[in-house]
C-alpha cells in the first residue's frame, strides 16, 4: 500500500510520525527552544550572507541615480556598510535581540512597523486560500479515493493537476478580467476600495476581523469582496495539493482490516468514510494542511503583484531586489517563526486528534 | 481653520454605489463612479523612497511634493512651455556684480499648520538641503552654495526678505528655474524643528508634510497609497478636489480594469496597446502630456572597441528611430535626438541621425571591423528600457553588430554604470528643474579630474574640456537668446560626436474617466498638477 | 515468423526464471512497461514529453521563422495572420517559432535542474540517513534552513547574486529544490540502513562509500525519479515566475515563462501573446505530472495492488 512506505510522507515534505514524536519530546525539554533559536540564527546568517554577496548596492537604492561621490560615501557610512561583514552581522544580531529590527531603506520606516502592516495582509489571504483549499480539496480527495480509478477520480486528478500546472500570475490576470472586469462579481485589486480605507481602527491588522470588531459591516463586505478572488486563485494550488494527499491517505485507510470488518458488520458506507476512515486520516491530513498553510504565509509574490496586495511576499521581494537588508532579514525571521509556529500548532493538533500520541 | 474632511462624509457620498458593490453578486456590471469631490489615481509609486522634499529625487516624488509644498518660483501650468511666474518670492533684485539675489517673500501665506510663512522659513529651507546632504544637494552646489558657506551665503535680511549670494553672476533665469525645483520647497521651520530628531527632521518629513501648498499629506503607506487633502487656505486659490488618493497598482492590466470599472478616475501607467484599446471607449478619454525625460544609450569610451569614433557613428546609424517611436512605443515617446527636451530653453528639433545599416557597415569596416563586432548592453529589466534594448538588438544585427542584452535590477545596472564597467548602457534621464543647464550639466560637462560618478560624461569617459567651458559660460549668459544660442551650439556638437545616442523624449499618456478635466499627469514644471482637476 | 519470434522474446522477458541478471532486469522493466501502458493518462503524458523532446531536437528544421527575427511593423498580429500560425508578439516575432525553440529552453531547464538537484539531495540524504549522529543532525539542520525559505525568494536571491540569465536561474532553482530530495533519500535510507543485505555487505568488508553508492543509493533512485518527475511542473513554473519578475531567461531568448510574463502587458487585447506560451507551460507541466503519477504506480513496488 501507498501509505505503508515510511518514506511517503517525507516524499511530500510531510514529517513522519516518529519525527513528530521526537519533536514533541524535544519541545518538552529546553533543547527545543535551543534548536529553534539555532535554526533561526542559521536562517539569519544565510540571509545576511546572501544579502551581502548580492551585487546590489543598497546605498544606490537610497541616494539614486545622480548622486555625487561624497553623498554616496556619507550614506554608506551612515548605514554602517563600511564596516567588516562579521561586525555588521554582530551589530544586527545584537540589536535584534533587543527587539530592534532597524529601519527599512525603501520605506524609511522601522521594519517592525512595516511587517505589522504587510503580514496581516498575507495572513488574511493565506487563511482564506487555505479555507478554500480544505473545503474543496478534502471532499475531492475523498471522492477520488472512494471511486478510485473511476471517472470522479480521474476528474479530481485532472482538476488537481491543472492546479499544479498553470502559471499563477496568468490565472490571476484572467480571473481579474473575468470576475472583476466583465462580470463584476468581486471587488478589484487591493485589500479595500479606497473610500473604505482607515474607516476601522487597526486592532489586528486583518481587515475582516477589525471590521467585525468595529461592527462596520460595509467595510467587512468590501474587504471580503476583495479577498475572494486572490485567495481563490491561490487556493486552487492548495486544493490540488490537499486533494492529492487526502486521496492517498484515504486509500490507505479504506483497505485496512477495520474498514472491511466494519463493512462486514453492515455499517453504512457514509459512516465508514466520514467517521471511521476520516478520523484516522485526520492526523496526517492536519500536517499536510499546516504545511501548505505555512507555505502560503510566506507570501505569494506573484499573486500579490497581480492583485496589488500589499503582503509579505511583495515586501520581501522588493526589499531583496534593492538589497534593503534590514527589511529582508526582518521578513525572513517572520517566515522562520511562522514555520516553527505552524509546526508547533500541528504537533498540538496531532496530540489532540491522535489518542495514541498521549 | 483647516477643517478635517470627515471620512464619514466622503464615505456617504460614495456609499450608495460602493456598499451595494461590496456584496459579491449584488453588483451590476455597469461602471460606477468615484465621489465627485475626490480624485482617485491608479499609478506605480513603488519608487517613492523619500518624502522629504530636500531628499526626494524621483519623478513620483515631485508629483506628490509639488502639490504639497510651494517653491520660490512657479512654472506657469497653463502654458505649454516652461514660463516662470513668481511663487513664494513675490519679486527679486540682483546686485550690481550679479552675484547676490534679494528675494522679497510673499506676505500672508500660511502653512498647513497655521504658522505664518516668513523669511525665516525660507532661509531655513534654502540651507537645509546642504545640511542634510542628500543627492539633490548637488543642484545647489553647482551654483556655489556649500554646507560650509551656507550660513553666510543665505541670509535673512528682513521679516520677508532673504538674500542669497552665489559664487558667480549666473543667468537670472537659471536661478529662478532652479528655485522652482522640489529641492527649493519652503518648509514650516517651526513645525520641522519641533519634530526634528538628530537628522534635521529627515525621518519625520519622510512620513509627514510641513508645507503650504495646495494639498497636505494626510496618509502615506509605502508601496500602497497616499492621500492628499485640500488646503482650503492656499494662497493661489482653492483646489477643486477635496481629496486626492493615489494608489499603487503595479500591473498595467490591473490599472486598466480599475479604470474601466470606474473604481479609479485615472490610470497612470498604461501600455500603448491599452491606450489604443481604450481610445474612443465611451466614458474614457486619453490625455497626453509631454515630459522632460529623454531616453538614450551611451557608449563607454574607455572600451577599446568603442573608443573609435567611427564605431560610435555606426551605432548611431543602427537605431531605428522611427520604428521605436511609432511602432514599439507609440504615443509614449516621440523622436528626439538632443539632450535638451522640448518645451525647455535651447531646445533643438533637428534630427541628424537616420537608421542606415549600410552606412553603419561601411563605417565599421573603416574602423577595422569588416566582420562586425560584439557588444553588451546593460539595461534595467523594466519597461521601456528592456523593450528598446531588444529592438536595438534586432536593428544592430542588421549592421553587423551582435548585441548581448544584460538586464538586471535598476540598482544593479546603475552600480555597473557608475563604476564604468559597461560597454553600452541604455537609460532614461529626467530633468531635475526646467532649465537647460540641468541636462547640459549631465551630458556636456565633465571638469577634468572631477572624478564624479554622478555625471553621465564621467561614466562614459568622455573628456571634453572645451564643451565643459562652454557649458559653464552658458550658466553666466544673462541674455536669454544668447544663452539659448550657446545651448544650440553645444547640442550640435553633442549630437555629432558624443558617445550618447539620444533617441526619444517621453510623453505621459494617461486614460481618464471622461468627466475629469484639468488634471495634468505631467507639466513643464515637471510634476503632476492636481489642483486644477475638476469633475463634470 | 516474426510473430513467433516476438512471442518467444516476450515469453523470455516475462519468464519467472530469468537466465541471467541482465535478463532479469530487462524482464522487470518490461513488466513495468506493461503496467505503465495500462494507465492511459500516463501514456498521454509520456507521449507529450516525447513530443517535447522531438520538437526541441528538430527545432531549427520545423520552425517557420527564426525565433529572434523582429519586425516592428508586424507586431501583435492575431493567430492565423499570413505566415504566422499563432500570431506575433510585441516585437513582431513569430510566436509558433518561439514556442518551438522555447521547447529547447524548457527541456534544458528541467533536465539541468534534475541533474543538479537530485544528486545533491541523494548524497546529502543518504549520507545523513546512513551515517546518522552529528552529521545527520547538521545536514538536516541545513536542509531545514533551506526548506524554511520560500523557494522563489531563495531563487531570487541566488539569481540576484549570480546575475540574471537562464543558466543562473537553473542553478538557483536547483539549489532551492534539493532539500525535499534529501529528506526523501534520508527517510528511505533509514528504512534500509539496518536491513540484512546492508549488514552482509558490511561484513564482506565493503566500505561506507561503497555501501552508500552501490547499495543504498540505487534503492533510493526510483522514489526520487518519481518525485523529480512530479516536480518538473513546479520547476517550469518557478522558472516562469522568475521570468515574471524579470530575472529569468534574458531577451531575446524564447523562454515560455518570460514570454507569458512580457505578454501579460497585452493580455486584455492581444490574449494570444501571453496565453499561447501559458498553454505550452500548462500542457508540458500536465504531461510531467501525468507521467510522474504513472511512474509512481510502476516504480513503487509497495504500492502494487
Amino acid at each position: 500500500m501507498l501509505q505503508a512506505r515510511p518514506g511517503f510522507r517525507q516524499f511530500f515534505g510531510v514529517r513522519p510520525r516518529d519525527k513528530v514524536k521526537a519533536s514533541i519530546a524535544l519541545r518538552q525539554s529546553s533543547g527545543f527552544l535551543f534548536q529553534v533559536a539555532l535554526t533561526l540564527l542559521g536562517l539569519l546568517a544565510v540571509t545576511f550572507f546572501i544579502g551581502r554577496v548580492v551585487p546590489i548596492d543598497p546605498v544606490l537604492a537610497v541616494v539614486g541615480d545622480q548622486a555625487p561621490r561624497d553623498v554616496y560615501e556619507a550614506v554608506k557610512r551612515e548605514l554602517g556598510l563600511d564596516q567588516p561583514l562579521w561586525w555588521q552581522f554582530w551589530v544586527y544580531v545584537k540589536k535584534m535581540a533587543a527587539g530592534d529590527f532597524g529601519q527599512s531603506l525603501l520605506t524609511n520606516r522601522p521594519v517592525i512597523e512595516d511587517i505589522k502592516r504587510v503580514f496581516p495582509a498575507t495572513l488574511e489571504l493565506a487563511t482564506f486560500a487555505t479555507i478554500i483549499g480544505v473545503a474543496l480539496g478534502v471532499p475531492m480527495g475523498i471522492a477520488g479515493a472512494v471511486w478510485q480509478d473511476r471517472w470522479p477520480d480521474q476528474l479530481v486528478r485532472v482538476v488537481g493537476l491543472v492546479g499544479y500546472s498553470v502559471p499563477i500570475f496568468w490565472l490571476g490576470i484572467i480571473g481579474l478580467l473575468v470576475f472583476y472586469g466583465i462580470l463584476g462579481w468581486v471587488q478589484g485589486p487591493g485589500r479595500l476600495s479606497v473610500f473604505f480605507e482607515d474607516m476601522v481602527p487597526v486592532v489586528t491588522g486583518v481587515i475582516l476581523i477589525d471590521a467585525a470588531i468595529a461592527r462596520e459591516w460595509e467595510v467587512f463586505w468590501n474587504a471580503f469582496g476583495h479577498v475572494v478572488l486572490p485567495s481563490a486563485v491561490l487556493g486552487y494550488f492548495s486544493i490540488a495539493y490537499i486533494a492529492r494527499m487526502t486521496r492517498s491517505f484515504m486509500l490507505e485507510q479504506l483497505n485496512q482490516e477495520y474498514i472491511i470488518t466494519a463493512r462486514a458488520k453492515g455499517v453504512s458506507e457514509a459512516r465508514i468514510i466520514w467517521v471511521h476512515a476520516l478520523r484516522n486520516v485526520s492526523v496526517p491530513l492536519v500536517t499536510v494542511i499546516a504545511l501548505s498553510y505555512a507555505r502560503l504565509l510566506e507570501g505569494a509574490v506573484l499573486t500579490e503583484t497581480v492583485f496589488a496586495w500589499p503582503g509579505l511576499g511583495r515586501y520581501l521581494t522588493t526589499a531583496l531586489l534593492a538589497a534593503d537588508m534590514n527589511a529582508v532579514l526582518g521578513a525572513t525571521i517572520v517566515v522562520g517563526l511562522v514555520f516553527v509556529g505552524i509546526n508547533l500548532l500541528s504537533d498540538l493538533l496531532y496530540r489532540l486528534l491522535d489518542p495514541r500520541a498521549k | 481653520m483647516f477643517p478635517q474632511i470627515s471620512k464619514r462624509a466622503l464615505f456617504t457620498a460614495s456609499a450608495a454605489g460602493l456598499a451595494a458593490a461590496a456584496l459579491p453578486g449584488a453588483r451590476q456590471a455597469a461602471a460606477q463612479q468615484t465621489p465627485r469631490n475626490a480624485l482617485v489615481i491608479a499609478a506605480q509609486i513603488d519608487d517613492l523612497v523619500a518624502l522629504d522634499p530636500h531628499h526626494s529625487f524621483e519623478v513620483t516624488g515631485s508629483d506628490l511634493l509639488k502639490n504639497v509644498y510651494d517653491q520660490l518660483f512657479i512654472i506657469d501650468d497653463s502654458k505649454p512651455s516652461a514660463e516662470l511666474l513668481p511663487g513664494l518670492a513675490e519679486s527679486f533684485t540682483i546686485s550690481a556684480d550679479g552675484k547676490t539675489f534679494t528675494f522679497r517673500i510673499r506676505q500672508g501665506v500660511r502653512f498647513h499648520s497655521g504658522n505664518p510663512l516668513t523669511a525665516e522659513d525660507v532661509a531655513f529651507s534654502l540651507r537645509r538641503p546642504l545640511q542634510i546632504n542628500r543627492t539633490p544637494a548637488f543642484m545647489y552646489r553647482s551654483v556655489g552654495l556649500t554646507a560650509d558657506n551656507i550660513e553666510q551665503t543665505v541670509r535673512q535680511t528682513g521679516d520677508f526678505e532673504v538674500q542669497v549670494t552665489f559664487n558667480e553672476a549666473y543667468a537670472p533665469t537659471l536661478i529662478q528655474n532652479l528655485f522652482t525645483a522640489t529641492i527649493a520647497s519652503v518648509l514650516d521651520s517651526k513645525l520641522v524643528l519641533q519634530n526634528a530628531g538628530e537628522d534635521r527632521g529627515n525621518t519625520w518629513l519622510n512620513r509627514n508634510s510641513a508645507g503650504s501648498g495646495a494639498f497636505r499629506l494626510t496618509r502615506y503607506q509605502p508601496n500602497e497609497s497616499y492621500t492628499l487633502d485640500r488646503n482650503d487656505g492656499w494662497w493661489r486659490g482653492r483646489a477643486n478636489m477635496q481629496r486626492v488618493i493615489v494608489r499603487h497598482v503595479p500591473e498595467a492590466a490591473t490599472q486598466r480594469l480599475l479604470l474601466e470599472r470606474g473604481d479609479v478616475d485615472v490610470a497612470r501607467n498604461l501600455t500603448p496597446t491599452d491606450i489604443a484599446a481604450l481610445r474612443g471607449r465611451p466614458g474614457i478619454s486619453i490625455q497626453e502630456f509631454p515630459r522632460g525625460t529623454i531616453q538614450y544609450f551611451s557608449a563607454n569610451l574607455g572600451d577599446p572597441i568603442l573608443s573609435n569614433p567611427r564605431v560610435i557613428e555606426a551605432l548611431k546609424h543602427l537605431v531605428d528611430y522611427d520604428a521605436i517611436a511609432n511602432n514599439l512605443l507609440p504615443g509614449q515617446v516621440f523622436p528626439h535626438q538632443s539632450f535638451i527636451p522640448r518645451a525647455i530653453l535651447g531646445e533643438v528639433n533637428e534630427r541628424p541621425w537616420r537608421f542606415d545599416p549600410t552606412r553603419a557597415r561601411a563605417l565599421l569596416a573603416e574602423a577595422g571591423h569588416p566582420n562586425g563586432i560584439r557588444l553588451t548592453m546593460d539595461t534595467a529589466n523594466t519597461f521601456p528600457s528592456l523593450d528598446v534594448a531588444q529592438a536595438l538588438q534586432a536593428s544592430f544585427a542588421r549592421g553587423g553588430v551582435t548585441l548581448e542584452v544584460l538586464p538586471a535590477t535598476g540598482a544593479q545596472v546603475l552600480a555597473k554604470f557608475r563604476a564604468r564597467n559597461h560597454q553600452l548602457f541604455i537609460g532614461i534621464w529626467g530633468l531635475g528643474y526646467p532649465d537647460p543647464h540641468y541636462n547640459a550639466d549631465g551630458f556636456a560637462h565633465n571638469p577634468p579630474g572631477a572624478n564624479n560618478p554622478g555625471k553621465l560624461t564621467w561614466r562614459n569617459n568622455w573628456n571634453i574640456p572645451e564643451l565643459t567651458a562652454r557649458t559653464e559660460a552658458a550658466m553666466r549668459e544673462r541674455d536669454q537668446n544668447a544663452r539659448a544660442a550657446i545651448y544650440r551650439q553645444i547640442q550640435a556638437e553633442f549630437m555629432g560626436t558624443s558617445p550618447f545616442a539620444v533617441f526619444a523624449q517621453q510623453q505621459v499618456q494617461v486614460a481618464v474617466r471622461s468627466n475629469l478635466t484639468g488634471y495634468a499627469a505631467s507639466s513643464p514644471g515637471l510634476s503632476a498638477i492636481l489642483w486644477r482637476a475638476t469633475k463634470g | 515468423m516474426s510473430d513467433h519470434a516476438k512471442q518467444g522474446w516476450r515469453a523470455r522477458l516475462l519468464s519467472e526464471t530469468p537466465r541471467s541478471r541482465r535478463e532479469a532486469k530487462l524482464g522487470q522493466a518490461y513488466r513495468g512497461w506493461l503496467q505503465f501502458r495500462q494507465n492511459r493518462l500516463a501514456l498521454l503524458g509520456l507521449a507529450i514529453v516525447v513530443a517535447l523532446i522531438v520538437i526541441a531536437v528538430l527545432a531549427p528544421w520545423i520552425a517557420p521563422h527564426h525565433p529572434h527575427e523582429e519586425n516592428l511593423a508586424q507586431r501583435l498580429l492575431p493567430p492565423g495572420t499570413g505566415a504566422h500560425l499563432l500570431g506575433t508578439d510585441e516585437f513582431g516575432r513569430d510566436i509558433l517559432s518561439r514556442i518551438i525553440y522555447g521547447a529547447r529552453v524548457t527541456l534544458y531547464i528541467v533536465v539541468l535542474v534534475a541533474l543538479i538537484a537530485a544528486p545533491i539531495g541523494l548524497i546529502v540524504g543518504t549520507a545523513a540517513g546512513y551515517l546518522g549522529g552529528w552529521l545527520d543532525a547538521a545536514l538536516m539542520r541545513v536542509t531545514d534552513v533551506f526548506l524554511s525559505f520560500p523557494s522563489l525568494i531563495l531563487a531570487l536571491a541566488f539569481v540576484a547574486a549570480l546575475g540574471p540569465g537562464i543558466e543562473n536561474a537553473v542553478i538557483a532553482i536547483a539549489l532551492t529544490s534539493w532539500p525535499p530530495y534529501a529528506r526523501i533519500a534520508r527517510a528511505e535510507t533509514m528504512t534500509i540502513r539496518n536491513s540484512d543485505f546492508i549488514a552482509v555487505a558490511r561484513i564482506q568488508g565493503a566500505g561506507t562509500g561503497r555501501i552508500l553508492f552501490r547499495h543504498v543509493m540505487p534503492l533510493c533512485v526510483s522514489s526520487l525519479t518519481v518525485r523529480v518527475t512530479l516536480d518538473m511542473a513546479g520547476i517550469i513554473l518557478t522558472a516562469a515566475g522568475l521570468g515574471f519578475l524579470g530575472l529569468g531567461a534574458q531577451p531575446p531568448m524564447a523562454e515560455w515563462g518570460a514570454m507569458v510574463s512580457s505578454g501579460r502587458r497585452y493580455i486584455l487585447d492581444q490574449w494570444w501573446v501571453a496565453t499561447i506560451p501559458g498553454l505550452a507551460i500548462f500542457i508540458v507541466s500536465l504531461a510531467f505530472n501525468l507521467l510522474g503519477d504513472g511512474l509512481r504506480d510502476v516504480l513503487d513496488p509497495r504500492q502494487k495492488k
